[in-house]
């Protein structure tokens, strides 16, 4: 029985091995707080396009079909996050700005909204005609599209969406 | 009989339990450590913990949520891949988890230990193999048939999820409430008082049966244990040296009886025995031969039948009843990030932790408000506490992702005009509503409102008072494309019993089918 | 010690057993974690590719036939152009009468069996079409109203096969509306060839007149009682993505008013009219003469006629109507 011991302690040594191991990554841990699990949200922080007006909508992924009713799946597969739209009145159209989460996505989906043509417009990579502007800058994406009834103006169209470039840029420039 | 240290044990008198081997501290040192871990991630389900102590850890490594998780959602959160680690620890060491790791396996033990005297009779006997101990296989089977067909009871008995909602909400607040003003916030949950008198009464059983939890209930050992039928280790008794004093059955854990036909599907591990043998006959070893004669668990094939067919009948008869997955009611308000009922059904483990993390305590176990596959599951009660604006912690304790972690920017109700998370839509109760019943002046419910534009306004008016004079009053009204259903208004109104603000589930973002309004139209191009 | 020494087949044989139980909980992790589970967002189906048929200036865009209500179907929709004008010989066709109310033909608040029946038959014999489907949701019990209505066995006896709800169930489906632009479609409608719109006129008691547009409604599913909030632009919204190949309107019996359920015989004129055509706004705008309402005013029709979905003046202008006999 006595020749069992000095096995067992060593046994015993190689078995608490692992534990010690857990112990110390649990404790390194404690005194060392990730961000990476924040469960508080930050202060009010102002949205994309802040200096605009204020939009007509603001919506999270979850709620995108309350807008885009049956591409929202589309889109938030694509990384989708959040959507802001405005009804604007000069010139008569409608922006929306979609949010990525990378450049990739908001590329694909431009590219299915206008094909595979660019123009030469705002942002990384643009397609305009005379009633649009599309663009992409970044990982955000932007739609203008002039009201159908109203008479378009291809020049302000154009201009409008280099000033939402504009700022898009001046937003993703605080984000870095 | 003898000693250990050959000195002669007189009478009943047991030796004290192998205090020189030195595997059976270890053995110590590893369930203290993990109950602390355990109760140090319980109380650390705070915005602050979550950043310091893996909180979630423990149910990760949980075999019995991962399998029940990829059997009724048919995915895996990625952190349940920890799990495989117990499975590995299994397949070399049998149950060791239950012996080692687990804390309510620990304080079950703890327990049998301290009435340890109260068992007379010889230990052969006191920690005999019973039949009905194959009743948790026969659970297991149930639990894991219930989940294929897509609702995740094996929560309910799991020990990790059991142990945090029973501390959760029951026994930490109980206790917070017996503390003479401890600096504690009282906190009240449902069906508390039940929730706690389990978890007393399933420890209070150790006093006649050891560890009757683990060995008779526990699914989780039992899934261990099936995996434990190929552990490479295993307790072994050698014949030649055996003089049948059964010692090794006097601090057996697990009931696997060592001295007759150990059963390796039973054993925890505790290595009690190798420790007790005053002959030095029992070791744990690697590829030992079977036990002689080989001791198992004969599980009839009728019984495991039956008790599939019993799993595949709970959810058909859950689901015909009214209030279930398909039309929750309309109290059933779901925390924000929650996924939609039929996947939150499947992904929720009931382990209350997000209950027991809300600050407020408006996340309470359900009763019956999700019907009866909802218990334990949690809903929002406003009147209990209401969801606050900033806080997304539910999201980052659900150990299954039946809750999603939201991104601060997600839940939106904090940003000015946004339009986030909505979990239900608040509506007035316009008799019990002071300025619009009995004309007396109130604007709390306008005043907490968190989003911004307000979803409840204010309209001006004078009403005549009993007396004929006319009162100015303000009365309020809720724009249900504004509401999120946070419950900040039925929370603080003060028509303190019944609320005259109250918020049910509908609207809630999660289902469109839950909608209230249609979309407010868009430009078409 | 000799029985605990491991031989090496002992050794494999646990190596192997659990390499196997570890390997095989790692493979079925695995896949698990990488799979995207039981649920998926629901399918957005596109409605079939337009059904309607070319503008003909032979024929008129609306014909009124008096008489027997089988004659009176006969007369109008041979009027317009025939059957064989709408639908060609081995498709499909979906028949959408108003069957959405437990009450009986008398009672006038489904469309009359007898005038379904013959648009079958019309459907089967004369356009030699492959299969007719009679299909609605109805508000009231589903099967109760499919056979209290008359039209269940008057449309089973003429050859068709009729559907209610739960049947073939329901498609999430793009309509493309302003208000409305995906929702929940009656299955039988993605499936048809051609869409024989046959409502009945009615008094209603939020939109004034339930006829052609409104018929529509009675495709969908989901909480259609949503769509009151904005009735008007629900119903031609309805009506822009159903675009009907032929409407066929009964006002044999007409519910003059408690529409649209009614119950009372007195409210209940018998006009003894069927009416034909592709022009669905031309036929409300007709039928609200009926209730003696100014179509002009009958918002979900002047809507409608904003959208182009057709023109008030062809429903209400002065025609000369169709003896059809008994």
């Amino acid at each position: 029985m006595a020749k069992a011991r000095p096995r067992s302690v060593v046994s015993a040594l190689v078995v608490a091995l692992p534990l010690l191991v857990v112990v110390a990554v649990v404790v390194r841990g404690a005194l060392r707080p990730s961000d990476g699990s924040r469960a508080q949200a930050e202060a009010p922080v102002a949205g994309p396009l802040a200096g605009y007006a204020a939009p007509q909508a603001d919506l999270p992924a979850e709620r995108l079909h309350e807008r885009v009713d049956g591409a929202e799946e589309y889109l938030r597969s694509q990384g989708c996050s959040r959507l802001l739209a405005w009804d604007l009145a000069d010139p008569a159209a409608t922006l929306e700005v979609l949010l990525f989460e990378d450049p990739e996505g908001a590329a694909r989906v431009l590219s299915r909204d206008a094909g595979p043509s660019r123009t030469a417009g705002p942002g990384d990579e643009a397609s305009a005609d005379a009633q649009s502007v599309l663009f992409r800058r970044g990982k955000v994406y932007a739609r203008l599209v002039a009201d159908p009834d109203s008479p378009a103006d291809p020049e302000r169209l154009l201009a409008e969406a280099r000033k939402v470039d504009r700022m898009i840029l001046d937003d993703l420039g605080r984000e870095m | 009989m003898r000693g250990r240290d050959g000195t002669p044990a007189s009478g009943h008198e047991r030796p004290a339990a192998g205090s020189r081997y030195a595997p059976r501290w270890v053995r110590i040192a590893y369930q203290a450590f993990f109950l602390l871990l355990f109760l140090a991630s319980f109380l650390a389900m705070t915005d602050e913990g979550v950043r310091r102590l893996p909180v979630r850890w423990l149910f990760h490594l949980d075999p019995l949520t991962a399998l029940g998780m990829m059997l009724s959602s048919w995915t895996l959160t990625p952190a349940l891949l920890w799990a495989l680690a117990i499975v590995g620890l299994t397949v070399v060491s049998g149950r060791s988890f239950c012996g080692w790791v687990c804390p309510v396996g620990t304080l079950h033990h703890v327990v049998s230990r301290a009435t340890r005297r109260m068992r007379r009779g010889p230990p052969a006997r006191i920690n005999r193999w019973r039949p009905h101990f194959r009743l948790k296989y026969l659970l297991l089977v149930a639990l894991a048939v219930a989940a294929l067909a897509g609702t995740l009871l094996s929560g309910l008995l799991d020990p990790i999820s059991l142990a945090t909602r029973s501390l959760g909400s029951s026994l930490g607040a109980a206790l917070a409430t017996a503390l003479p003003d401890g600096g504690f916030r009282p906190r009240l949950f449902r069906a508390a008082w039940a929730t706690g008198a389990i978890f007393v009464g399933l420890l209070a059983v150790n006093r006649w049966i050891v560890r009757w939890w683990c060995r008779a209930i526990c699914p989780l050992g039992a899934l261990l244990g099936w995996a434990a039928r190929v552990s490479v280790y295993r307790i072994h008794v050698d014949p030649e040296l055996c003089t049948h004093c059964n010692l090794c059955a006097a601090d057996c854990q697990g009931a696997d009886e060592p001295f007759a036909k150990h059963r390796v599907s039973e054993c925890h591990v505790c290595l009690n025995c190798v420790a007790a043998c005053p002959e030095g006959a029992v070791s744990f070893r690697p590829f030992a031969p079977p036990a002689l004669p080989a001791g198992g668990v004969d599980l009839g094939r009728r019984q495991v039948v039956g008790a599939g067919l019993a799993g595949a009948a709970l959810l058909p008869l859950a689901r015909a009843s009214a209030g279930s997955a398909s039309s929750p009611g309309p109290l059933a308000i779901r925390p924000p990030g929650a996924r939609r009922e039929e996947e939150f059904l499947a992904r929720c483990v009931r382990c209350g932790a997000c209950v027991h993390a809300c600050p407020t305590s408006a996340l309470q176990p359900a009763m019956g408000e999700a019907g009866p596959e909802g218990l334990y599951t949690p809903i929002l009660v406003p009147r209990r506490g209401w969801c606050e604006p900033s806080c997304t912690l539910c999201g980052y304790v659900c150990p299954t992702g039946a809750i999603r972690p939201l991104l601060p920017e997600e839940k939106g109700w904090t940003r000015p005009e946004a339009e986030g998370i909505r979990i239900g839509t608040a509506f007035f109760d316009l008799g019990r509503c002071l300025p619009w019943g009995p004309a007396i002046p109130c604007i709390v419910c306008q005043e907490v409102c968190p989003t911004s534009p307000k979803a409840i306004w204010l309209e001006p008016v004078e009403v005549p008072a009993r007396d004929g004079r006319l009162v100015r009053l303000q009365r309020p009204h809720m724009d249900p494309a504004r509401c999120v259903g946070c419950g900040l208004c039925e929370a603080k109104c003060p028509v303190s019993d019944l609320a005259a603000v109250r918020v049910t589930r509908v609207g809630e973002s999660r289902a469109r089918e839950s909608s209230l309004t249609l979309p407010l139209g868009r430009t078409l191009s | 010690m000799s029985g605990a020494h491991p031989d090496r087949r002992r050794v494999l044989k646990r190596i192997l057993a659990a390499g196997a139980v570890l390997g095989g909980a790692g493979l079925a992790a695995g896949v698990a974690v990488l799979s995207r589970g039981r649920w998926r967002e629901p399918r957005v189906a596109a409605l079939p590719k337009a059904r309607g048929v070319e503008p003909d200036p032979r024929f008129p865009a609306v014909a009124v036939a008096r008489g027997g209500p089988e004659a009176s179907v006969r007369a109008a929709v041979a009027a317009v152009g025939g059957i064989a004008r709408f639908v060609r010989p081995g498709e499909t066709v979906l028949v959408k009468p108003n069957m959405g109310w437990d009450r009986t033909p008398a009672q006038g608040a489904n469309t009359d069996p007898r005038v379904v029946a013959e648009v079958v038959r019309l459907c089967l014999e004369e356009a030699r079409a492959a299969r007719v489907v009679v299909a609605d949701v109805p508000v009231h019990d589903a099967e109760r109203s499919r056979e209290r209505s008359g039209i269940g066995e008057a449309a089973r006896g003429a050859g068709a096969e009729v559907l209610v709800p739960p049947g073939p169930g329901f498609v999430l489906a793009r309509l493309g509306g302003v208000v409305l632009d995906t929702w929940e479609v009656f299955a039988p409608m993605m499936g048809a060839d051609r869409l024989i719109n046959v409502p009945v006129v009615k008094d209603h008691a939020l939109t004034r007149l339930t006829c052609g547009l409104k018929n529509g409604y009675g495709l969908l599913g989901g909480t259609r009682a949503r769509l009151h909030q904005q009735i008007n632009q629900s119903i031609v919204d309805i009506a822009t993505a159903f675009r009907p190949t032929l409407t066929v309107v009964d006002a044999t019996r007409v519910m003059m008013r408690n529409g649209p359920t009614g119950g009372r015989l007195d409210d209940v004129a018998p006009v003894g009219a069927v009416a034909a055509g592709t022009d669905v706004v031309a036929l409300d705008a007709w039928g609200a003469t009926l209730l003696g309402a100014d179509p002009e005013r009958i918002p979900h029709v002047s809507l409608a006629e904003s959208r182009g979905l057709g023109r008030i003046r062809e429903g209400t202008a002065p025609r000369e109507e169709i003896h059809a006999g008994p």
